[in-house]
């Protein structure tokens, strides 16, 4: 008995530890807005502030450089919006295409597919921005965009959802009730396809939103940035954190608290994807294990 | 609706694969043809190739008129009722019987017409708001039925639509069928392997084996007069005998030897199987259907007996189906294989394997007042007068 109690004090203790090394780090962010910047030094690194601090820090984080911040964000929804928009309208055709089609070079394709998504994007980065050079689309929106419209897992995702979870019949059954090859896909297969729509929004568009290699690389403009670039500029130019740039943070009004509330709102738009989409989420998990 | 012809229509696969033989049948307009065989006999790629879901490697295939081979399935104006029913699970009752319609933009007040008059006949009234998944196996079959009926289709094609329901159902599904086809008079093909679909559905039946066919007749014309082994030891259950058999002619009278019986037929049966004389003194194949045998203790009259053991004996209330082995050589040929092999009969085959047995195995459907029990010497009363012959050779009825 004595025994069993030290085992489960061990476990708990152990699970105890690793959790509070995994949240501190998440709770100090959250609470960092709340304070002032000196106040983040010196007062408990787990207390809370004031709503007033934070509102202040907001203030100052939209009046840099003429609410730059704000254009970020925007930017960064344009850019992920429509990459994932291509995205969707590509790779679940082409998975569909791949799965259920009967064509020369299917598996050609199908393995071409595999190997560039196991390919890190960075190692692209050289090559594309060279097309991109060639093409004169550097410092354009397209050179954001377009790189990313080809999402090599969304379509290996629509692929196996297709190859394993769409019963043939049913799209012979769509076939000899007079769909040609559109309708059947725009009635039957397409519809069954909603989770694996979400599932591939929510990686296409979290893969976009965090995106920083490329858009780094190709855009000068800072007002063309994404948030990613934004905030490592943001973190560049502020003193408190690089103070090469000298000043003390005063000129911009830019100290830690707003660094970090900079970043927390920089989640919020993912996490609100995340919401919405999960509920198609979790019914895509279960889809193939349900008899239909 | 419309004829719907196969002329040498033929299917090869790229592995090379013959799936289906200048396949020759004429479906008769408002005819209920069912195509029956053992799996990988080509019924259902022959099915798949009048909807337009297998391409046709050789010979015509006619719906109406019109040759279809080059044609899409949507363009064949055919209605489907496929094995797993392939509702769209996304669709409600409603619009799963109504997608055709709507494929083919019917006015919306046609559509729900026409729906109402397809749930009407197939008691689905209360079920058109509900989706597939919510639907027990019967009400997915009938939604199936009404998403074909609801087309008025040139024809109708169904892949084994009874087979992923439970028997109860199947015998009341069967009937339902049946009724619909008449009252609405669309030609149909209809696929099975369960011969007692075949038998009890269609107007004619076709057998196949191995992607040719091998008669097309009534059902009553198969049963009772098949063309060879092969539809002989399929149509039928249990199984038609088969047995080894010597013709002779003794005392002036035509005698089959089986073993150590003799079974002397009458001028009826022979006048029945004129061919017969010529085999004289030759090796025969001797078909005797269950129902032909009896309990000689139950018989009254003078009939042709065998001598056996009883070896098992099964109580149906009706009648008494009673297995027994008799000192004769089963007849042992391909298609006794490839039957043996389709009902999943490993004890046969494991026989077979081991070369043709010295006692042959026997089923009898007896009258239930039978009093024979496992382990006794029984006598056979045969019914001479429906016997079946088969030339050993080509496995050809005589």
């Amino acid at each position: 008995m004595g025994i069993r109690l030290l085992g489960l004090g061990a476990r708990t203790a152990l699970l105890l530890v690793f959790a509070i090394f995994f949240i501190a780090p998440v709770l100090w962010l959250i609470l960092a807005p709340t304070k002032s910047d000196n106040a983040l030094i010196t007062s408990s690194p787990f207390s809370f502030g004031s709503f007033h601090n934070v509102a202040q820090a907001w203030k100052h984080l939209d009046a840099y450089s003429d609410h730059l911040y704000r254009r970020w964000i925007a930017n960064t929804l344009i850019y992920s919006l429509s990459a994932t928009a291509i995205t969707l309208a590509i790779s679940i055709p082409a998975g569909y295409g791949l799965a259920l089609g009967k064509f020369w070079g299917r598996r050609l394709i199908l393995t071409v597919t595999l190997v560039v998504m196991i390919m890190p994007a960075a190692a692209l980065v050289l090559p594309i921005f060279l097309e991109l050079n060639a093409l004169h689309l550097i410092g354009s929106v397209f050179s954001v965009i377009l790189p990313f419209s080809f999402f090599p897992f969304g379509i290996y995702l629509a692929y196996i959802y297709y190859a394993t979870a769409i019963p043939s019949e049913l799209l012979d059954a769509a076939r000899v009730d007079g769909c040609g090859e559109w309708l059947t896909f725009r009635r039957v297969a397409l519809p069954l396809a909603k989770p694996i729509v979400a599932l591939v929004f929510f990686f296409s568009f979290v893969a976009n939103w965090n995106n920083f290699f490329l858009p780094y690389v190709v855009l000068a403009d800072s007002n063309q940035y994404p948030i990613t670039v934004g905030l490592s500029n943001l973190l560049a130019s502020t003193p408190s954190f690089n103070p090469a740039v000298g000043g003390g943070g005063q000129s911009v009004k830019i100290f830690k608290p707003e660094l970090a509330l900079a970043t927390l709102l920089a989640v919020i738009p993912v996490a609100i994807v995340f919401l919405v989409s999960q509920r198609a989420l979790v019914r895509g998990t279960l889809g193939g294990a349900v008899k239909q | 609706m419309a004829k719907v012809a196969f002329e040498a229509a033929s299917k090869v696969y790229g592995d090379g694969t013959r799936a289906l033989d200048k396949l020759d049948l004429v479906i008769e307009d408002g005819e209920f043809m069912v195509l029956v065989g053992p799996s990988g006999c080509g019924k259902t790629t022959a099915l798949r190739m009048a909807a337009g879901l297998e391409d046709i490697t050789d010979g015509v295939v006619r719906i109406g008129d019109r040759i279809v081979n080059g044609l899409s399935p949507k363009s064949r104006d055919i209605a489907m009722v496929f094995q797993s029913y392939a509702l769209y699970p996304h669709l409600t009752v409603y619009d799963n019987i109504a997608f055709a319609l709507k494929i083919k933009k019917v006015p919306k007040d046609d559509i729900r017409r026409r729906v109402e008059e397809a749930a009407r006949i197939l008691d689905l009234e209360a079920l058109l708001n509900k989706k597939p998944r919510a639907l027990s196996g019967g009400q997915r079959q009938r939604v199936a039925m009404g998403r074909a009926i609801v087309r008025q289709p040139q024809a109708f094609l169904m892949d084994e639509p009874l087979s992923n329901l439970d028997a109860k159902l199947r015998v009341k599904m069967r009937a339902d069928i049946k009724k619909i086809q008449t009252s609405l008079g669309v030609t149909t093909l209809y696929v099975t392997h369960d011969q007692v679909e075949a038998m009890t559905m269609g107007h004619r039946v076709a057998v196949m084996r191995k992607g040719e066919l091998q008669q097309v007749a009534a059902p009553e014309d198969l049963y009772h007069r098949p063309l060879n082994m092969f539809v002989g030891g399929f149509i039928g259950s249990p199984a038609m005998n088969m047995l080894e058999a010597r013709a002779e002619r003794q005392n002036g009278s035509f005698e089959i030897v089986v073993g150590e019986s003799r079974i002397v037929l009458g001028q009826d049966a022979l006048a029945a199987h004129p061919e017969l004389a010529a085999q004289e003194n030759r090796s025969i194949v001797l078909g005797i259907r269950p129902e032909s045998l009896e309990d000689a203790a139950l018989v009254e009259g003078d009939h042709p007996r065998l001598r056996g053991e009883v070896e098992l004996r099964e109580a149906l209330g009706s009648e008494m189906l009673v297995h027994f082995s008799i000192a004769a050589r089963p007849a042992v040929t391909d298609e006794v294989r490839e039957l043996a092999e389709d009902v999943g009969d490993d004890r046969a085959l494991e026989q077979l394997a081991e070369g043709v047995p010295a006692r042959a195995d026997l089923v009898g459907r007896f009258s239930p007042h039978t009093r024979v029990r496992e382990g006794d010497s029984i006598e056979v009363a045969v019914d001479a007068r429906a016997l079946h012959f088969f030339d050993h050779q080509s496995g050809l009825a005589i």
